[in-house]
């Protein structure tokens, strides 16, 4: 995953995101960090992913006296949210953002405080009295005749994450749509600054609990590229497993899920049945139902035996055949066919302008998937479809984790052949070494993200998963000590969200929940 | 007969018998979420625990929102007192017993404004969608609920309900059939049972019946659930024994018993829809209704010039 960076000028970057987005270059990632300690700026990375399938990332170097940069987001959309973040959390403004609201931080946050700058101070308690800071601007209003606005959440009446969803409609009708999210941002990319690499992974496997295992895999991919460290064959087979196991307990619940959004109370509970089996299967092998734990810088903790395997293929088999029922019958029911079929279309080019990933850009007819496009673990050994489907809509994403459950099956079985015998992970004193070795990764390190060439003591390194919601880049700095100087999570729901409110107007308010359930996106993931 | 003919002793017989269903309705939920649950493969909540649910609202302080007026805790006690009042109607002891159809269509009506008027007062989104909603649906399903039965009533000449239920001793009778199946989709409306709304649900921007419930809490929606677990017995009643003709196998205990035993059958077949269907598309709605008002129709022509 390492590629050429180039270091540009400010007043060239529009330019050049214009020449790699029209070449059909997509934004995997943009990362902002403070080295005015070491470096003397602020760098902004934009990171590329080539058609070729290399990696260009363009640096961008602020001088501390001038925190502003051009916005490329009325070139690039995909680009809208990471230049507010970087707003929000570093206090470097992109000039010329069509939306250029507060993103992260909301208004009982104060201004001029800013997390990821490393000589931040928390702001005095008394600061954080809501409706004492600055306002935020104005949401865009939907106006006429018989216009209404229907704000929705974000505390509602059942138990999710909190979410703000606010509807300019006409009777049933909804004209507009507009999301706030971010409401229970946690600082973990903060956090993780100055950790050792083990706490590291502690912090970056709780991002999301549906998630864990992408996130620590991206995590342990990202530190391994920066300290330049194989894993042993046999870790990236386990890896390959737990990765498969997450996606198949949360795509059969997503699929049992989103017939709530319709009052399909069979798919609901035999959804949920047959998660909370494969949960328990989770529990059996590792000790966690959400299969954390299990991942090691340098390889995996948690072997899996012959009976483990064994067990594992008994509840595939089991889960393989009552999956298969439960979606006979609803493919089969009109009632809910009618509900899902031509509701919630993300159109491909809007899934292409947002650097939409996942379930949702394969439901929209775009192929991406990080286990093929950015082979890691064991996917590289393993043949699998990249499935797609054209419709956009909320069968297609139903019947994408459908057809990708087959999928996983059939890569978990695989994987289980293919797997070599032999150690599971580096020793810690292996990795450690590296880690302290400031030098002594140095010569992978030419043309490497940070920027620095070889020459100078921070490592940096991307590692991306396939989760079940789609691509995970985790983005690291290390120290010269080997300590986390930048964590940087992309989360696929970080690309998608933005999508959601598209895919609403010209859809009637009751439908929001189904539309919603069909993307199954994580709030926490937003919140890191 | 004749003995109980009696205005006095028809009053107490409709006290009584409203006492029954009070106590009853719970139970009939409870048996058809019972049933649903085990449908879906699951265990399900105890056949008891809508008491249950009910014992522990009562024991809750009600919460009323300082922007609501007198008309917000005044409404559970006005739909629970209609919904009673219109059990009463229902000739739940056979062809002598039983009010009047108008004034079990209006009783209906009068809760149905106190609900929406209580789920406006507050100013609350859900409580006004839920009640724009409701009163979308209501349009559609009153002249429904009024024209099945007004066919019945013609060809009896009264609007007494236990009258109308006298007539269904003939078995098979095609206008009486068609009003059935025009009423069917009226109680699925009334009860708020899927595929029009979904009595599960806690997806705020889905919501009718529980979106117009939202505001309320405690001893309050005690109240509202009882009164929507009374009504949902009092339609299925009119259906067991005023269409499909229960209500006519004399008078006394042995009818009470088949109409209870009825009424527990139907719930369940309503059950069953809400297991095989999803929630349909809210503006499909006037299509299904549409179709319940032809056959509501065809009941009344039939009745008229056939039935005879």
């Amino acid at each position: 995953m390492r590629g050429t960076v180039s270091a540009i000028p400010a007043a060239a970057l529009p330019d050049r995101v214009r020449a790699l987005a029209e070449g059909g270059a997509r934004l995997v990632s943009m990362v902002g960090t403070d080295e005015r300690l070491s470096e003397g700026f602020y760098n902004l990375r934009y990171v590329f992913r080539l058609p070729s399938g290399g990696v260009e990332t363009l640096l961008l170097r602020l001088d501390p006296q001038d925190t502003t940069f051009p916005s490329v987001t009325p070139l690039l959309p995909a680009a809208q949210w990471y230049e507010r973040e970087v707003q929000d959390l570093l206090g470097l403004t992109p000039l010329g953002h069509p939306d250029p609201r507060p993103l992260v931080l909301h208004e009982p946050w104060p201004r001029g405080y800013y997390p990821l700058r490393q000589d931040f101070v928390p702001p005095p308690q008394e600061a954080l009295v809501p409706g004492e800071a600055a306002p935020l601007l104005p949401s865009p209003r939907v106006v006429g005749e018989g216009t209404i606005a229907i704000p929705v959440g974000p505390i509602h009446a059942g138990i999710i994450e909190p979410g703000h969803f606010r509807f300019g409609a006409v009777g049933e009708n909804v004209l507009h749509l507009e999301a706030r999210l971010f409401y229970t941002h946690r600082g973990l990319e903060k956090q993780a600054e100055g950790k050792d690499l083990d706490d590291g992974l502690v912090v970056a496997e709780r991002i999301c609990g549906a998630c864990s295992v992408s996130h620590a895999v991206s995590y342990c991919q990202a530190v391994e590229e920066a300290l330049g460290l194989t894993i042993p064959r046999r870790a990236a087979y386990l890896r390959t497993l737990y990765l498969e196991l997450e996606r198949l307990y949360n795509h059969v619940g997503d699929v049992g899920n989103v017939c709530a959004g319709v009052g399909f109370a069979f798919g609901v509970s035999g959804g949920s049945r047959l998660k909370e089996k494969l949960q328990r299967l989770n529990a059996g092998l590792t000790g966690h139902r959400f299969l954390r734990g299990a991942q090691a810088v340098g390889g995996v903790r948690k072997d899996l035996s012959e009976g483990e395997l064994g067990l594992m293929q008994t509840v595939l088999a089991e889960v393989e055949a009552e999956f298969g029922e439960l979606t006979e019958v609803l493919f089969a029911n009109t009632s809910v066919m009618d509900r899902f079929a031509t509701t919630g279309v993300l159109k491909p080019d809007h899934a292409h302008d947002l650097g939409v990933v996942g379930v949702a850009a394969r439901a929209s007819g775009l192929a991406l998937d990080a286990r093929a496009d950015w082979p890691h673990a064991a996917y590289g050994d393993i043949p699998f479809t990249v499935v797609t489907e054209p419709a956009g809509d909320v069968l297609a994403r139903v019947r994408v984790r459908v057809r990708e459950v087959a999928e996983s099956l059939a890569i978990a079985r695989a994987a289980v052949i293919g797997l070599p015998s032999g150690p599971i992970r580096l020793t810690p004193a292996e990795v450690a070494a590296a880690a302290l070795a400031s030098r002594g990764a140095g010569e992978d390190q030419v043309g490497d993200g940070g920027g620095r060439g070889g020459d100078g003591p921070y490592r940096t390194g991307m590692g991306i998963t396939e989760s079940p919601r789609g691509e995970n880049v985790h983005w690291v700095m290390l120290d010269p000590d080997g300590h986390i100087a930048r964590l940087r999570v992309r989360s696929a729901s970080f690309t998608n969200w933005p999508a959601v409110p598209l895919t609403v107007p010209g859809n009637i308010v009751p439908d929001f929940p189904l539309i919603n359930k069909s993307f199954e996106l994580c709030y926490s993931c937003l919140d890191r | 007969m004749g003995t109980l003919n009696g205005p006095l002793i028809q009053a107490a017989q409709g006290a009584l018998q409203a006492l029954l269903i009070l106590a009853l309705a719970p139970g009939l939920n409870g048996i058809i979420k019972k049933f649903k649950a085990r449908l879906q493969n699951r265990v399900g909540p105890p056949v008891l625990q809508p008491y249950y649910d009910l014992r522990k609202y009562f024991a809750k302080e009600p919460v009323v929102s300082r922007h609501s007026s007198w008309i917000l805790p005044m409404v559970p006690y006005l739909a629970l007192a209609a919904y009673t009042v219109a059990s009463a109607q229902v000739p739940l002891l056979g062809s002598g017993a039983g009010g009047d159809l108008l004034a079990f269509i209006y009783l209906l009506a009068l809760a149905r404004v106190g609900l929406t008027l209580g789920a406006l007062d507050t100013g609350s989104n859900f409580g006004g969608m839920g009640a724009s909603r409701e009163l979308a649906v209501s349009v559609l399903v009153e002249p429904v609920l009024f024209l099945s039965l007004a066919g019945l009533a013609a060809s009896a000449g009264t609007t007494r309900l236990g009258a109308l239920a006298a007539g269904g001793v003939t078995t098979g009778d095609p206008g009486r059939l068609l009003g059935a199946a025009a009423f069917a989709f009226v109680a699925i409306a009334e009860m708020g049972r899927i595929p029009v709304d979904n009595p599960d649900t806690h997806l705020e921007l889905t919501m009718i019946h529980e979106g117009m419930l939202l505001e309320y809490s405690g001893r309050h929606l005690a109240l509202l659930t009882w009164a929507a677990e009374v009504k949902q017995f009092a339609v299925l009643a009119v259906l067991a024994n005023v269409f499909l003709g229960l209500g006519s196998f004399g008078h006394g205990a042995l009818t009470l018993g088949l109409s209870i035993a009825a009424v527990g059958v139907l719930g369940l077949a309503f059950g069953l829809i809400e297991f095989l269907f999803a929630k349909v598309r809210f503006f499909r709605l006037p299509r299904l209704l549409g179709a319940s008002f032809l056959l509501a129709a065809l009941s009344v022509v039939t009745v008229l010039f056939l039935g005879r």
